[in-house]
């Protein structure tokens, strides 16, 4: 017998992409699979793979849970669908050969616009799928291009082997990762590629040179780079080390400064996001909690239009207006240039920050 | 091994020592993180330009930690050092643990959170090198930084400090400056502040009076005062490996709660307990109140007592009740710290002194009372001190009489000295003891002698150096000239034979400081597990014995304590500068400065 929780997907939500090839933010209907679960499970950050199924999981219950978030959350135009697991979409341990080819079938039924009930439904103009490149096969991808617009998402992290071998316990190389992104080139896929700012152990400026190199060395191979803030995640290692004074998040300005440079260098032939998930929490990316809600909503209006602009105005010294007043440059970003100038001679200290209201 | 630097004086776990950077700089030290360089040698370690080598520490979480210890460079990082502000008990561990990691002659530089109100327990527990980094960065956010804390800019009427930035302006001023301008001045102030604090710990540790200068400093923050008792507690065993057993001339201030559980005090009650035998052929064990002045010999107090009892002194022994040490036997009066320390006297003891010194005085009584022909002991003692003797005599079936009335809360002092008390003493006395026995000149100084021999080095050296003192009625003569003589004023006091001195007392330190003669003379009395011996190389040692010479030596020896050197060209006797474990273990300083040495 198979449980309520097996039918009811992880999380479904709706929200805006840019899409590269309209160059604008359309509707975005992300679904995150309650899979068997991840099978490598070590990175040190990560705690999805704690949302896993329970063992009476049948492949059928991912259609239902597929269907689920499409019954309700179709807009009525047409959108792009990201179909996550936590684990990887391309393993057939989790979602078996049959079931990809299922899922296929209903994201092309649905690939035109139409009605069900009576309402008016958009169709999906691009399907997005994360796995780790491991599991990559040009006959798997052949199987999932139902439309026109096929993405391939890959937790790449960092291109640093050692970072990423070292710090963040990640399994694969750089190399396992641009054969598979060729790969998906060759099949026609177009390739996304999640970056980690601040995996446990590098410090905040080091995690920053590292973004950007990273983001320089997978843009060859990528058209959509996403730059995930790492936040501490409830039982994970990493979140043994943050209760112990040896990890702070990153610093929301380190996110607008890696945004600024890669975007600056990239430009249009880039589309460059990230999802400051838990922004301003203590947990989460943060600056010093008072200029946190403005910058996160900075960085999500720069994910809607890419517009430079929007990051720069937080640099901006005099605010014109009242509105701006709130994005300007707080206090705290001087702290922030001065932990970067002192990085080499804090060793991994994270200064703590004011223990006053 | 550690080239650029040396370990010059030390406090406990502190040091000044010598770091040679561009410079030469002493530590404690306050490194100026604007003014530092960097670069990565092929190895992969830190270097600073010309000079010392440093090496990281990473903690244990950290893939690339290696367990055991780190033996090459004169400095260590402890790197992801904001891990100690998680709890006081990191904090203790982590300094304590980084320590015992690394050489004692490397520096331990803990960088990115001193604070001029953390310095003072960051060099006590063992850092020599801090940096400015939390002071700008806490400038740079708006904190203004005081001694005993942090504040807002904001919330301050006026600027509480008279360093170069604050005297040249008000805290509305201060405020009206522009950002940038703001944030260098208020990181320049919490930089000068936390640097004035190095100095005054560097001060300290020069006078010998860092753990007072602790006590009152940890008192501004809860955090740091648990880090205090932690390390106290937890520590016990590090902290003792690194306190001298003597302190030249400096006086133990015990004004805390915190001061009862000091090494000095701990250690003093142990050796009372281990190396401690009262003389033989006392009758009657009488009990003493302290005395500020010290040693309470000279006090008019004891005086009074010892004037009462003076034709009794030589079948009764007296011992003196006190806080924080606990019991202090007459013939130990001149050791360190029973001559050298204060403590508030209100005739109020709170529950832990009572405890604690209650401890003591039963355990001296468990291991020591059958040593005495009366069975009955006299207490001479008023207030808090008279419960407590009461107390443990209750406890242990002891039969006492109290010589002096007076409740708690009265005032003790005129009851002991009253004359009612003292001719009552001298009754008491007088009935116990039977016939009168003074105490010979000799008797009195030889038992100082033994005592402070056997407190040195164990029990044994004493009637190794002295003789057996019980036999010597029996056996008044052996050989003319055999005899021994004790010559000089109390506490001045030589000890001598055949016309060559073998020992003297050295009042300012509360030791007792030997010749190669009187070296010779205990070496076969000593025990082989503390022996005070330091085995050197092949080399006739001038003015000092330097830690590279050091073949060997006893891990019992503390800074301060007399040992005997012996190696192929030389025996000799000297004053140690270093634990007997630092010597073997250190490649840098000076191990023990020589008072007399003699070609072999």
């Amino acid at each position: 017998m198979t449980s309520l929780k097996n039918k009811t997907p992880v999380a479904s939500w709706l929200d805006y992409d840019f899409l590269a090839e309209e160059q604008r933010a359309v509707k975005c209907l992300t679904v995150i699979l309650r899979t068997r679960g991840c099978q490598w499970r070590k990175c040190r950050m990560c705690g999805f793979w704690h949302e896993s199924a329970d063992p009476s999981l049948t492949q059928a219950d991912l259609l239902t849970q597929l269907e689920q978030a499409l019954e309700r959350h179709s807009p009525d135009e047409d959108f792009i669908l990201k179909i996550f697991t936590s684990g990887s979409f391309l393993d057939e341990r989790e979602i078996s050969g049959e079931t990809r080819r299922k899922i296929a079938e209903t994201v092309r039924r649905r690939r035109r616009q139409g009605r069900t009930k009576g309402r008016r439904r958009g169709g999906i103009k691009k399907l997005l799928v994360e796995t780790r490149p491991e599991f990559v096969s040009e006959e798997k991808i052949k199987d999932l291009e139902v439309v026109e617009g096929l993405e391939l998402a890959f937790g790449l992290e960092t291109a640093d082997d050692f970072i990423r071998s070292n710090y963040i316990n990640k399994g694969f190389s750089f190399e396992d990762f641009r054969n598979a992104a060729k790969v998906a080139k060759k099949s026609g896929a177009s390739v996304k590629t999640y970056l980690l700012l601040k995996p446990p152990f590098v410090s905040e400026k080091k995690a920053i040179q590292d973004a950007v190199k990273s983001a320089d060395l997978v843009a060859p191979y990528s058209s959509t780079i996403s730059l995930n803030l790492c936040n501490v995640q409830r039982q994970t290692a990493l979140e043994g080390l943050w209760r112990r004074k040896f990890y702070r998040p990153p610093w929301l300005w380190s996110a607008v400064e890696v945004l600024k440079t890669v975007k600056r260098k990239r430009g249009e032939g880039l589309v460059l996001l990230s999802d400051p998930v838990g922004g301003g929490h203590k947990r989460g990316p943060h600056n010093c909690g008072k200029c946190d809600a403005a910058v996160v909503r900075a960085i999500k209006k720069f994910n809607r239009t890419q517009d430079l602009s929007v990051l720069e105005r937080l640099d901006e010294r005099e605010a014109t207006t009242a509105e701006t007043a709130a994005e300007a440059e707080c206090e705290c970003k001087g702290v922030w240039c001065a932990l970067l100038k002192f990085d080499d001679f804090l060793f991994g200290s994270n200064p703590p920050s004011s223990t006053l209201p | 091994m550690s080239r650029f630097y040396e370990v010059r004086q030390k406090d406990g776990a502190a040091r000044i020592g010598r770091l040679q950077l561009n410079e030469v700089v002493q530590t404690p030290l306050m490194l100026r993180v604007e003014s530092l360089t960097y670069w990565e040698s092929k190895e992969g370690r830190g270097e600073v330009p010309r000079g010392a080598v440093g090496a990281v520490l990473l903690p244990e979480v950290h893939p690339f930690f290696e367990a055991g210890n780190s033996q090459s460079g004169d400095f260590f990082v402890l790197a992801f050092a904001s891990a100690l502000l998680n709890s006081p008990r990191d904090f203790a561990r982590r300094i304590v643990g980084a320590r015992e990691r690394i050489p004692p002659d490397a520096a331990l530089w803990v960088p990115g959170v001193a604070t001029a109100e953390n310095a003072a327990v960051l060099f006590y527990a063992g850092v020599d090198l801090v940096d400015n980094t939390n002071a700008v960065l806490k400038g740079y956010g708006g904190i203004y930084q005081t001694e005993e804390g942090e504040e807002r800019l904001e919330s301050l009427e006026e600027l509480p400090c008279n360093c170069s930035v604050c005297s040249s302006l008000s805290a509305g001023e201060l405020r009206k400056k522009a950002g940038r301008k703001r944030a260098l001045l208020l990181a320049r102030h919490n930089t000068l502040l936390l640097e004035k604090e190095v100095k005054k710990v560097r001060a300290r540790v020069r006078a010998g009076t860092l753990r007072e200068y602790v006590e009152q400093k940890v008192r501004s923050s809860v955090f740091l005062t648990a880090v205090l008792r932690i390390l106290d507690s937890e520590a016990e065993v590090y902290f003792e490996r690194r306190t001298p057993v003597a302190r030249r001339g400096v006086q133990l201030k015990a004004n805390t709660m915190e001061s009862l559980k000091r090494v000095e005090v701990r250690r003093f009650a142990r050796r009372v307990q281990e190396r401690y035998e009262p003389p033989a052929g006392r009758r009657v064990l009488v009990l003493l109140p302290c005395s500020a002045r010290k040693p309470y010999s000279a006090s008019q107090s004891h005086r009074k007592f010892v004037e009462a009892v003076a034709d009794f002194r030589g079948c009764l022994h007296e011992l003196i009740l006190t806080s924080p040490l606990g019991v202090v036997p007459r013939e130990l009066e001149l050791a360190y710290p029973a001559a050298f320390y204060d403590i508030p006297v209100t005739g109020y003891w709170d529950a832990e002194e009572r405890a604690w010194v209650a401890s003591c005085l039963r355990a001296y009584l468990e291991r020591n009372l059958q040593n005495y022909e009366s069975a009955v002991v006299v207490a001479h003692l008023g207030g808090a001190a008279r419960e407590i003797c009461s107390g443990v005599a209750a406890e242990l079936g002891v039969e006492i009489v109290q010589t002096c009335e007076g409740e708690r809360g009265e005032e003790a002092t005129t009851a002991v000295c009253s004359k009612e008390g003292l001719s009552r003493l001298k009754e008491v006395v007088a009935e116990l003891c039977g016939e009168k026995q003074r105490l010979t000149g000799f008797e009195l100084k030889a038992g100082v002698v033994k005592a402070l021999a056997d407190f040195q080095f164990g029990l044994g050296a004493g009637s190794g150096l002295v003789g057996n003192l019980s036999l010597k009625k029996n056996l008044p003569k052996k050989k003319e000239g055999e005899r021994m003589k004790i010559t000089g004023k109390f506490p001045f006091y030589k000890l001598s034979s055949k016309g060559e001195v073998l020992a003297r007392i050295v009042p300012e330190f509360g030791t007792l400081a030997l010749t190669v003669k009187g070296a010779r003379r205990i070496a076969n009395f000593l025990s082989p597990r503390s022996s005070y011996k330091v085995e050197i190389g092949d080399f006739v040692p001038k003015g000092s014995v330097l830690a590279p010479g050091v073949v060997n030596a006893d891990p019992e020896i503390r800074e301060n304590d007399e040992v005997v050197f012996c190696g192929e060209k030389a025996f000799g006797v000297g004053r140690a500068k270093m634990s007997g474990w630092e010597m073997v273990e250190s490649r840098r300083g000076v191990a023990v400065q020589v008072r007399e040495v003699e070609e072999i």
